[in-house]
């Protein structure tokens, strides 16, 4: 007797713990699409969707009209880490750049599965920014060009916060991290918990100031190369 | 409690804090480890006895602690996070990486399928105190692991939030079942008597033989309490959290050691498959069967559930670089979890739960275990050489070098002994393994390495090349 | 039936379950992206992004 009571109990406990699971996963999520509320402010004519895992992922102009695509990444990939959750900033150019693609990557573990730069062919002299770092290139930089990229990645990696910048023809693109898991949380039944509701407009704006000053500087660069060519 | 991440420039005090507050203490304490306490140690016991238990506790508690000193140094100097791999991959090379990154593998899924046979058997000695005998252990063998897997695959775990009030219960129930049988609340005295009557059943042969299992109460703290953040201001002084994680099993192992002990004939103790729950059996109390059955379900599935996370990233990381077929390296696009390596690792974990007794699970881990504190000995020895002291900017350096190295290699060296002495087969079986993996891996894998990619760190080229 | 016979089959009911949610999911998966997209960064969004002007 005791112990169908005891199954009932048990059985009835599990029951509740599925439930409340279910629910607070569905909390969770609904959480998670308001992580990027705030960009709508930063950028003009925002539309917001939601990504396939649920991070949502905005669109907008920049105040020069440029496109520009800012998602999040959870990563929870790297043994031995905290989960990570970066923010990546796509800047998209009106007209195609001339010019090689290279990206650096700092602290790269290999796991980086959202990176471009473990995909790009060409090994190339990383910049010396104190830490870590992996830069490659499609081949097509010539010697000029990569130090000066290296110059410019060196300053903008001085913020610890940064850790990719790709550049192509095409877009400029940046990853920061927005957030870091919550230790015990992750220590203990490997947890995802980001301590923060949305990420902070200030965090966003500088982003993309990154992102627009490599571009310009990338632009900048075009032009001093035409007018020698001329 | 929540940590704002600043990267540098952190006061100290709060640098601490990070370290040793209490919810830290706790999540250690639940996490990959304290399983150690509820099942597998006690085989030490049955290796030589009571006291040669307690001692290889203790023996194994100064390797560990050479292990968290040495660890610490590496750790707090190579930039990327990833443990050891990582820092195979910027110490050593590709083939000690592959080897180390299968030691991870390895030993996590080898834990994940003792943690399933414990469950196993749990529900097994529950089901005989209510009168049904026999029960077929495997169906819940095999659903322990594959719900856990089903529930890291979807990643769903990452969103939900237990109260740390209930999980702190398999911590708890260890003090609670010691506190509890010291006042007295047991039917059962506790019973040292062996201790004076036979206190070496097998000579001092038998003490040595026991460190074999003295490691399992703190196998896997050295990843346990190296959650590294993206960010590190490397840490100046000791490292607090493996230490306190030390410290906190040291406690709990000698609790549960004095408990089991007193409560359990030797010769039992050494072939239990849950010697805590079994201790409170003994002890005629029912909330304290009730706490203790609790606690070792939940610490045994939050272990598994830590092994299974673990041991897909790994075995993706290796995928990701190539040291085994690249198909490894994909992330669901929805879950965003490395699901073919969790889906992989499934089967491998099915076959030692299903095929192999508790005791040489056990032991595969641990070997694995061995020999990546093996590996560490080597590595250090290396990083000093390669690198010494002020030709590279290192976080902690951990003091007495190479005597912690050294008295980690012999105790090491001690422990492979110990294995031999009756798991000699498993001890050739898992070498034999490494060789031929290694073997497989230098020929028909090393040509895809991307060497280069290894050589991230900004250091000066290592002295002698 | 005996309680924990009845525990027993639904164990065995629940692990066959799991186990085809995660081949089935997994067979999805693998057919309906390319393996390429799957095993690296998704980049053929970069390019793709700068040619789409609407989702």
């Amino acid at each position: 007797m005791t112990s169908y009571a005891f199954l009932i109990f048990a059985v009835a406990l599990l029951a509740w713990i599925v439930a409340r699971g279910i629910r607070e996963h569905r909390d969770a999520v609904a959480l998670r699409h308001r992580l990027l509320d705030e960009a709508t402010d930063v950028v003009d004519g925002a539309r917001l969707t939601i990504a396939p895992d649920q991070f949502p992922v905005v669109w907008g102009h920049v105040d020069d009209g440029r496109r520009i695509k800012i998602e999040l990444i959870a990563d929870t990939m790297v043994t031995r880490r905290l989960p990570q959750l970066w923010l990546r900033i796509t800047l998209i150019e009106t007209i195609e750049r001339g010019g090689p693609t290279v990206g650096a990557l700092a602290r790269p573990t290999g796991a980086e599965y959202y990176s471009l730069v473990h995909d790009l062919p060409e090994w190339m002299a990383p910049p010396e920014t104190g830490t870590s770092m992996l830069m490659r290139g499609d081949g097509r930089a010539t010697a000029l060009e990569a130090a000066l990229l290296r110059t410019r990645f060196q300053r903008l990696f001085a913020d610890p916060l940064l850790k990719e910048v790709v550049v192509t023809p095409r877009a400029t693109r940046l990853m920061v991290q927005a957030s870091e898991g919550e230790r015990a949380a992750h220590l203990f039944l490997r947890q995802t918990r980001f301590p923060l509701a949305t990420v902070p407009a200030d965090a966003i704006r500088s982003a993309i100031a990154m992102a627009k000053s490599m571009s310009t500087h990338l632009a900048e660069q075009d032009r001093a190369d035409t007018h020698q060519a001329a | 409690m929540v940590d704002v991440k600043t990267p540098s420039g952190q006061p100290e005090r709060l640098q601490l804090l990070r370290v040793l507050g209490p919810a830290h203490i706790w999540a250690l304490g639940v996490g990959i480890v304290l399983v150690g306490e509820y099942m597998g140690w006690n085989f030490s016991i049955g290796k030589g006895g009571m006291i040669a238990g307690l001692i290889a506790c203790w023996v194994a508690g100064l390797l560990y602690t050479c292990v968290a000193m040495i660890d610490s140094e590496v750790t707090s100097t190579v930039a990327a996070a990833g443990g050891q791999y990582a820092q195979a991959k910027h110490i050593v090379g590709p083939l000690m990486a592959f080897n180390v990154g299968l030691f991870l593998v390895m030993t996590y899924t080898m834990l994940e399928a003792a943690n399933a046979i414990t469950i196993g058997y749990l529900l097994d000695t529950v089901a005989g105190m209510q009168g049904h005998s026999g029960l077929k252990q495997q169906p819940f063998i095999i659903l322990s692991i594959m719900a856990l897997a089903w529930l890291n695959y979807r990643g769903v775990l990452a969103t939900l939030t237990f109260n740390l009030v209930i999980t702190a219960i398999a911590f708890v129930a260890i003090i609670a079942l010691f506190l509890a049988v010291q006042l007295g609340a047991s039917n059962v005295p506790l019973d040292f008597s062996a201790v004076t009557t036979d206190p070496l059943p097998y000579g001092w042969v038998g003490v040595v033989a026991s460190l074999h299992f003295g490691l399992w109460y703190y196998l896997g703290i050295e990843g346990t309490c190296q959650a590294a953040e993206e960010v590190r201001s490397p840490a100046r002084s000791l490292p607090y959290g493996t230490m306190a994680g030390i410290m906190t099993l040291l406690i709990a192992a000698t609790m549960t050691w004095y408990v089991c002990s007193g409560l359990i004939p030797w010769e039992y103790l050494g072939q239990a498959g849950t010697p805590l729950f079994d201790a409170a059996r003994v002890s005629g109390s029912s909330t304290l069967m009730v706490l203790l059955f609790v606690g070792t379900i939940f610490s045994t599935l939050a272990s598994a559930n830590g092994c299974i996370n673990d041991a897909s990233r790994a075995w993706f990381s290796m995928g990701r670089d190539r040291y085994l077929p690249s198909w490894f390296g994909a992330v669901h696009p929805q879950y965003r979890t490395p699901y073919r390596s969790i889906v992989f690792l499934v089967p491998i974990a099915l076959i030692f739960a299903l095929g192999a007794p508790l005791d040489q699970v056990v032991t595969f881990s641990i070997l694995s275990g061995l020999l990546g504190y093996t590996f560490m000995t080597f590595n250090m020895v290396m990083f000093r050489n390669k690198w010494p002291l002020g030709t590279i900017k290192r976080g902690y350096v951990h003091p007495m070098h190479p005597l912690p190295t050294f008295v980690l290699l012999i105790l090491c060296a001690t422990a492979y002994f110990a294995v031999f002495l009756g798991y000699g087969t498993q001890l050739i079986a898992m070498v034999g393994f490494y060789i031929i993996a290694s073997l497989w891996f230098h020929f028909r894998r090393y040509r895809y390495v991307r060497r280069g990619d290894q050589f991230t760190m900004p250091w000066p080229k290592p002295k002698g090349y | 039936m005996d309680i924990w016979t009845f525990l027993e089959y639904a164990a065995w009911a629940l692990s066959a379950l799991f186990g085809a949610l995660m081949l089935y999911d997994m067979v999805r998966i693998d057919t309906t992206y390319d393996n390429e997209l799957l095993t690296s960064s998704r980049e053929g969004e970069i390019e793709a992004a700068a040619e789409r002007h609407t989702i």
